[in-house]
């Protein structure tokens, strides 16, 4: 417990001090924010609510994809792992430790967003902020264990940097986080429940709209929080201390099961009504200003 | 400053049976390959409790393969190792309480101060030794508090024997610990290795320093092509290669191998073209009385001479095949008799 604790310090303080943390960590969501608030939804409360989602699930993908999972493939290439091999330091632990400082640093940045949207704003952010927290912190587990796996299955960094950032804009496209998922053609609706930022914001959509709390988001937040843990414990696996040391085949094929629960899951929601018609709930949210379900 | 003796320092240890002397690593039939390449071939060797252990042999040797396999950080393709009667590999974690490490190069987060790195390595460990203490032992008090991107490549190397001593190592690993390092840093760090040897713990060192090795190590390898060629004290090495003296000399006038041979006699193994010989034999100053009155009848005359005693690095030389030695880089290979490795 003291070596995960000590780890997230030192990882806490490092994502202070270098910059292009910094940046993408702190300064770029909140320009995000105002973006998304002042621009997208032209200062509109009712818009700002139904944007919370989306830049919530960007804030965190920027940070689970672009800071959390890069940092990781970074550290290996530089071959820092190796020093921590020689200790009795488990790759468990620099594993949860990442995604801990990860969610450290972006949780704040998601309440400061939703307390911009609601005070500055005036949002009217329904249900319980305890089943947004919930959500929230589940979504971001998901996302840090996709953004560490992904830097893990790739011999260099340069490799990953390029497939993360791939991911990234394709999420940013299909989860409903630049465009409401509504908007999607049918078929791309089907494919976006596949995706854990589409699950978030169908969830969130569920909270501030609907009204739910926690055990009413349940499926979406089980479903969230096993593609996590999948990540996590496939990550763990294939965890390589040595940059030198290449993928196998097998530790791809290992890391293809970390799928497995947003697969099975996300048949499980395109088959039901729930998610398809909250997705339809999202639709023309930035052309109209009236949201059903409130 | 107060160090901490090793017995006292792992609750572990007391359960080993390893009194000093007693084999604390033992390395069986080890084999290691990179592609088609054999890096390691078949070593067999044991390190005995609180001793410095080095393992000298050239840039690509095996020497780093080696250690790498003990520590358990590169598994093996076939042999068995044993720590203190534990796998390095099925006990990974227990052995890595024993053990401290140092690798070649070390590479660390930039912006993480002397200290924070310090503390954040104590952490993985069960015992430890305070942070203050460390950083008075390689000499990183004043630096402390500067990140680690602001060192010295030879604080940098300071860092890295900080954190192999931060667990309160009972066998410490240091990889080519003063490659690179100056001359003051390099004494500095020989007095520490030895200070850590009389405190009990068991050090094992790579090098391609012979001088470093020999005012070292109590016991010795030499590994060549992946192949443990002879091990022993310094003493015992130069012994079995056969007590003796090398004499370089320089004539005025050059002369070929074989009018050498008839200068100084079929005892004598020469090597060398021209004016410069390098002659080893029994005696440096019988065979200098020889090559000087030899000489001076064939109408040549000896320019200059030097005696040496047979040191590690001959040793050395004859079983790496090295062709450089110190005293003259241009010198070829030295032709020593044949000798059979204990």
């Amino acid at each position: 417990m003291r070596a995960i604790l000590l780890l997230v310090l030192s990882n806490f303080q490092l994502s202070y001090r270098v910059r292009i943390s910094f940046f993408f960590g702190f300064i770029f969501p909140m320009l995000t924010a105002f973006a998304y608030f002042q621009i997208f939804a032209r200062g509109n409360p009712v818009l700002v609510a139904q944007m919370m989602g989306p830049l919530l699930s960007l804030t965190m993908m920027t940070n689970a994809l672009l800071v959390a999972g890069m940092r990781s493939a970074g550290m290996r290439e530089r071959d820092m792992f190796r020093q921590y091999h020689l200790t009795p330091v488990r790759a468990i632990q620099l594993v949860v430790s990442d995604m801990i400082v990860g969610y450290l640093t972006c949780f704040p940045l998601l309440v400061v967003e939703l307390a911009f949207g609601r005070y500055f704003y005036h949002a009217p952010l329904g249900g319980s902020y305890l089943a947004m927290g919930v959500l929230c912190s589940v979504a971001y587990f998901s996302l840090a264990g996709l953004g560490l796996l992904l830097s893990s299955i790739f011999d260099t960094a340069q490799e990953a940097a390029v497939v993360t950032q791939l991911l990234f804009f394709i999420l940013i496209f299909l989860s409903g986080t630049t465009m409401p998922l509504g908007e999607l053609p049918k078929a791309l609706q089907h494919v976006a429940i596949f995706t854990p930022p589409s699950l978030f914001i169908v969830a969130m959509q569920g909270i501030v709209a609907r009204g739910y709390g926690v055990l009413q988001m349940l499926p979406e937040m089980a479903a969230l929080f096993l593609s996590g843990i999948t990540a996590v414990i496939v990550t763990t696996l294939i965890f390589r201390w040595d940059k030198d040391e290449k993928v196998s085949q097998q530790n791809r094929i290992q890391a293809s099961f970390a799928l497995v629960p947003l697969l099975i899951i996300g048949i499980m929601f395109n088959t039901g009504s729930r998610a398809t018609q909250w997705i339809q709930d999202l639709k023309g949210a930035v052309t109209t200003s009236s949201p059903s379900g409130r | 400053m107060r160090i901490h003796p090793v017995k006292e320092a792992n609750a572990v240890l007391s359960e080993t049976p390893n009194a000093s002397g007693r084999p604390v690593i033992a390395v069986e039939k080890l084999r290691r390959s990179y592609g088609k390449v054999e890096a390691v071939r078949g070593v067999t060797f044991t390190i005995p409790e609180g001793c410095i252990w080095g393992l000298l042999g050239k840039n690509g040797a095996g020497k780093t393969s080696i250690i790498e396999m003990i520590e358990g950080i590169r598994r093996p393709d076939s042999g068995t190792i044993t720590v203190h009667g534990l796998d390095p590999f099925r006990d990974a974690h227990r052995v890595r309480q024993l053990i401290g490490a140092q690798l070649q190069t070390i590479a660390l987060p930039d912006r993480l101060r002397v200290e924070e790195i310090i503390k954040l390595f104590a952490a993985f460990y069960e015992r430890t030794l305070p942070v203050q203490e460390i950083l008075e032992l390689v000499g990183l008090t004043h630096q402390h508090r500067t990140f680690f991107e602001h060192l010295s490549g030879g604080q940098k190397q300071r860092v890295a024997l900080g954190l192999a001593l931060v667990g309160n190592p009972k066998i410490l690993f240091l990889d080519e610990p003063t490659a690179g390092l100056d001359a003051e840093t390099r004494r500095n760090f020989h007095d520490l290795i030895l200070k850590f040897r009389d405190q009990g713990r068991t050090i094992v060192l790579t090098t391609h320093y012979i001088e470093e090795a020999e005012k070292l190590c109590d016991q010795i390898g030499i590994v060549d092509q992946g192949k443990l060629c002879i091990t022993g004290s310094p003493r015992e090495l130069i012994q079995q290669l056969g007590e003796g003296e090398r004499l370089e000399v320089t004539l005025r006038k050059p002369v070929t191998v074989e009018e050498m041979r008839r200068l100084i006699g079929k005892d004598v193994s020469i090597h060398g073209q021209g004016q410069k010989y390098s002659l080893r034999g029994a005696s440096g100053s019988k065979m200098l009385a020889v090559i000087a009155v030899q000489a001076d009848r064939q109408g040549n005359e000896l320019l200059e001479a030097k005696i040496i005693h047979v040191t590690l690095e001959d040793v050395y030389l004859q079983f790496t095949g090295e062709l450089k030695h110190a005293s003259d880089p241009t010198l070829g290979p030295i032709e020593f008799p044949a000798f059979v490795p204990r």
